[in-house]
């Protein structure tokens, strides 16, 4: 199957309002031609909604929206040349897989052996050859998913448009069609917006993600850099099974080393992240801050450690003490869950290590497992200085 | 503010999509329905041969129509009518329906055969009864003279051509109705009788324990269906008994068609009309009412 | 066993009801191993018995019905085969009379076999009144009152159930409250409408008003906003418009719903009387109907002439029945449990 023409996306200052309520609020994005870009946030985060603006399935009531250089705010659908795939697969129960498949050339008067050749080359692509003359009700869930990929390859459009496709496939399906999407587009290498609320989905499928909440873009960039250096709170909490340790913490520079203090935590602060509180609390006096620290970084350095205050380990590390609470085994690895006075921790540790609960406990993380977050605004603070208003709206 | 003009500019461009689809349907349904059933109304204050100007007359149509013997006449014979068709269409129906949905073999025949009445027309039916009911030579005299009953005179007694037409009725309808009740039946879940029967309840409590309550709707709404059908009567008086002998089988549809259409008294005619749409509105509100409180379960 | 559990696999399976399709296959499945456990229970409460012991309120039910059954089931056919020959009889006496000679239609008690026969009886009655035109006239209004119908209604149907506009709720309730009013309610200034038109005595008459029909755009709407809004989206993305989405999408899939409103129509209209009685005056353009009523006006007594008559007005919209039998008894079914 030969590529059609491809496309970037730009997104410039979209927004959607519903009446009153403002669902997507000034968007500014690029997607690159060949790009995947995964579309990311819980539900009602407007994530379809920007998608269906995309598709031209929603009017857009703010900004402009380009495909390919072209501002198409008020380009009808069917004239977008781009493709989509429905959560729910949307096939027409009335026509067979192949009916289904040739429809859009149909629409477009295109000559008969011309469809035909193109369905059977995506049948063959997609491995459905033996599923053409079938009706949608007969096919199972794969299958369905399959050739609705198909329905939206076949008129070969210049952006691939993908609604939570895979949110209705069993577990196991979902992983091997995760695959064969990444293959699917290494071969096509069409630009394609492709929309979940599950994050395994966002990490190990695009080139970038973009993450969207209350119809804000919270952060874009690369799946690595996004999980390793969350722009903001809701990022950090967002992205990550299980989701980070975040906590209360105060920060406390005495002359000594910089540092932040909870029940039973103890941190080092750089200097950016100071530098950070400052520009953000200027003219406020407390200190308070986020701290968060993902499970897998945390390693367990001594059971049973009563007595001992966090504060003695002046090894620059971060240490957490506490009561083991509860022990998830899951297999390879387990679930710590940890009391620490009036906080709670999550630990990822090797199933082989084991623990009683109500044991005393001390783990370790790398000081640079450590994010500090603005309570109020969310901000990352060792980045506040060069980005401010992202996340304080 | 720029956002919200161009929302508008689409949303217009969907509104006109919509009035080309509306256009034709509610042009017709003004004209041809809404205005009609307005000027009805408006008729029936107005004495109107058809040739001369309306003549506007206030409620006389209707003061004449209280003292009217034969409009009481037809008012009480319609009643007597839906009254005798509609437990008759409702309890036939819903008998067979329960027979058929016990397993029945040859289901399909049945319900075949039961339905051919159904699209026969009510003309051709009833002149095909109008055969069988012939005092002399008809096939239910011949039949009931088997069992030792005199001869009736049905279509030709006052007494009996009412009762004659309900059966006919009767026996054109219950294919219909038992359709609906059957695929209510179907609709009642397979489980809850079964539990029933583990609790010990026998086939008779089985019915009236569980399967009635889950129709009871069903039957409520198909009773009302037939009684606005029926008090609509007309075909068979028309082809049967041209509403005789002695006005005995005059329905108000039938007078209405006399009144209208044979003398040519509009307005009189037009106040019938009205009578019969108070009455069926006031079912049609009964309905709503009723079927608020009681439908869903 | 009884008759309860039989029916169970039997009846849904020969209709697949259009809203229950998979409701058929796994009741069955439910209910085979029941029956089994059901005779299991038989059993043992026999072999309880002779011990001596009370047998469990199970068992007494499962043997109260297995007696019941056995009464039940001859009594059920025997009901129905009686009620169907009920059906029948007028049907076959009809056709008998049709076939008789004018003489021998007396005679008391009256004879099943036609002797001799006469069908001359049918062309007779073909050439007195123009019975091959009344059912041409009868077919061109019926097809064209059907189809036209079924667009208007899909059109309305298809605005209501997924347009926006202003007043469209005050609209769609004016369109259902007309469907309280009775059509003879109307009889009279649709009468002086047609008179206004200049359609006395034209086809158009029967057709027009027929065609707007409250109660069908309301079923459409009910079954449109049934269709799942993805797949409208779907076609929009695949460059369908507005008219191809209605009917290559909206309408194939609401195909039960027309097909039950078709029939309504169809079977409607064909057999109206009402409506040619008043509006038509010249003999060649009536319907069956209305040239049966008025052949029955002028033979009243010629049993064997107007029954073949009849038998000829008949046969077309039996023979359509016995043809399409599934969709008229799917369409009557549905609504039914539409409303």
């Amino acid at each position: 199957m030969t590529r059609g023409e491809s496309a970037g996306v730009r997104y410039r200052g979209v927004s959607k309002w519903y009446g009153d309520v403002h669902a997507v609020k000034e968007i500014d994005l690029d997607v690159a031609d060949g790009e995947f870009l995964v579309l990311v946030g819980p539900s009602g985060c407007g994530k379809s909604t920007l998608l269906r603006m995309t598709a031209g399935l929603e009017d857009i009531s703010g900004g402009t929206l380009e495909l390919g250089g072209q501002v198409v705010n008020d380009v009808d659908a069917a004239q977008r040349d781009v493709a989509m795939v429905f959560q729910s697969y949307a096939l027409y129960p009335h026509r067979t897989v192949r009916g289904n498949l040739a429809y859009a050339l149909r629409l477009r008067r295109m000559p008969k052996q011309e469809i035909a050749a193109r369905v059977d080359a995506v049948a063959e692509m997609l491995d459905i050859q033996e599923l053409l003359d079938r009706r949608p009700g007969q096919l199972s869930g794969g299958q369905a998913q399959r050739v609705a990929l198909g329905r939206a390859i076949i008129r070969q459009p210049t952006v691939f448009l993908m609604d939570e496709p895979l949110s209705n496939l069993d577990a196991k399906l979902r992983v091997q069609m995760r695959a064969e999407l990444i293959r699917l587009h290494r071969e096509v290498q069409t630009t394609t917006v492709f929309v979940t609320h599950d994050q395994v989905e966002a990490m190990t499928m695009g080139h970038r993600i973009a993450v969207l909440d209350h119809g804000v873009l919270q952060q874009v960039g690369p799946p690595r850099d996004v999980y390793e250096r969350p722009a903001n709170l809701f990022v950090a909490g967002f992205l990550g099974a299980p989701p980070m340790n975040l906590v209360e913490a105060e920060l406390i520079s005495d002359g000594g080393v910089s540092h932040v203090r909870a029940d039973g935590v103890w941190a080092p602060v750089p200097p950016a992240v100071e530098a950070g509180l400052d520009q953000v609390h200027r003219g406020r006096t407390e200190r308070t801050v986020a701290l968060g620290v993902r499970p897998e970084q945390l390693e367990v350095v001594a059971s049973d450690t009563a007595g001992q205050q966090p504060d003695d380990a002046a090894t620059g590390d971060v240490i957490i003490q506490g009561t083991v609470d509860v022990v998830e085994l899951l297999g390879g690895e387990s679930y710590l869950h940890i009391i620490t006075g009036t906080q709670r921790f999550t630990a990822k540790v090797p199933s082989s290590m084991s623990f009683d609960p109500g044991a005393r406990i001390t783990l370790r993380a790398n000081s640079d497992a450590a994010h500090y977050f603005d309570l109020e605004s969310g901000i990352r603070l060792d980045s506040a200085l060069d980005r401010p208003a992202l996340g304080a709206v | 503010m720029k956002a919200r003009l161009a929302s508008m500019r689409w949303g217009r461009r969907r509104t006109l999509v919509a009035i080309g689809l509306l256009a034709i349907p509610l042009a017709g349904v003004l004209v041809f329905r809404i205005m009609p059933a307005i000027a009805s109304f408006a008729l029936s204050f107005t004495e109107w041969n058809l040739i001369a100007p309306p003549e506007f007359v206030g409620l006389s149509n209707f003061e004449e129509l209280v003292g009217d013997p034969t409009f009481w006449q037809a008012l009480w014979n319609t009643i007597y009518y839906v009254g005798g068709a509609v437990p008759g269409i409702v309890g036939v129906s819903l008998a067979l329906a329960l027979i058929l949905n016990r397993g029945i073999r040859g289901i399909k025949i049945f319900r075949t055969v039961y339905f051919l009445p159904v699209v026969s027309s009510m003309v051709a039916v009833g002149i095909m009864w109008r055969w069988m009911f012939n005092a002399q030579y008809g096939l239910v005299n011949a039949g009931l003279g088997f069992l030792g009953i005199e001869p009736i005179n049905w279509l030709g007694s006052q007494t009996w051509a009412m009762p004659a037409l309900i059966v006919v009725t009767v026996w054109r309808e219950i294919g219909f109705y038992m359709i609906i009740f059957l695929a209510a039946l179907q609709g009642v879940p397979r489980h809850l009788v079964e539990a029933a029967r583990l609790d010990g309840a026998g086939p008779w409590q089985r019915f009236w324990g569980v399967t009635f309550p889950m129709i009871s709707p069903v039957t409520f709404f198909v009773s009302i269906m037939a009684m606005i059908n029926t008090f609509q009567a007309f075909e068979y008086m028309y082809v049967m008994t041209e509403g005789g002998p002695r006005d005995s089988t005059l329905t108000l549809v039938y007078y209405l068609y006399l009144q209208g259409f044979e003398y040519f008294r509009t307005g009189y005619a037009s106040a019938i009309a009205l009578v019969l749409f108070t009455i069926i509105l006031v079912i049609t509100i009964v309905q709503w009412k009723i079927g608020e409180r009681r439908v869903v379960y | 066993m009884s008759s309860t559990e039989t029916s169970t696999g039997d009846t849904p399976a020969h209709e697949p009801s259009p809203h229950a399709p998979q409701g058929a296959g796994s009741q069955r499945h439910l209910v085979q191993p029941l029956r089994v456990a059901a005779d299991g229970v038989h059993h043992a409460s026999g072999a309880e018995r002779v011990a001596g012991m009370e047998p469990p309120p199970q068992a007494r039910v499962s043997h109260m019905q297995r007696h019941l059954g056995w009464m039940g089931k001859p009594l059920y056919y025997a009901t129905l085969i009686f009620g169907a020959a009920m059906m029948v009889v007028p049907f076959l006496w009809m056709f008998s009379t049709s076939l008789k000679v004018e003489s021998d239609v007396f005679q008391f008690p009256p004879e099943w076999l036609p002797d001799p026969a006469r069908p001359e009886n049918y062309p007779d009655a073909l050439t007195i009144a123009p019975f091959a035109r009344y059912l041409a006239n009868s077919a061109f209004v019926t097809i064209t009152d059907t189809v036209f119908s079924l667009t208007v209604c899909a059109m309305a149907g298809y605005a209501f159930a997924r347009f926006h506009f202003r007043f469209r709720n005050t609209i769609f309730i004016a369109v259902l409250a007309t469907m309280m009013v009775p059509v003879h309610v109307e009889l009279i200034p649709q009468f002086i409408l047609m008179r206004g038109l200049g359609w006395i005595d034209t086809f158009q008459a029967l057709i027009v008003p027929s065609i707007f029909w409250p109660f069908g755009i309301f079923l459409l709407r009910q079954f449109f906003m049934t269709v799942p809004k993805e797949l409208e989206d779907a076609a929009r993305m695949d460059g369908a418009g507005h008219l191809r989405i209605l009917f290559g999408l909206m309408v194939p899939l609401s195909l039960p719903a027309m097909a039950a409103l078709g029939i309504f129509k169809f079977m409607f209209t064909w057999n109206s009387l009402i409506a040619p009685l008043i509006f038509l005056t010249s003999r060649e353009k009536f319907t069956v109907t209305l040239g049966l009523a008025t052949f029955q006006g002028q033979y009243e007594t010629q049993w064997a002439l107007l029954m073949a008559a009849t038998v000829v007005a008949l046969v077309p919209i039996i023979t359509v029945f016995l043809i399409g039998q599934r969709y008229f008894i799917q369409g009557v079914a549905l609504s039914g449990l539409k409303r």
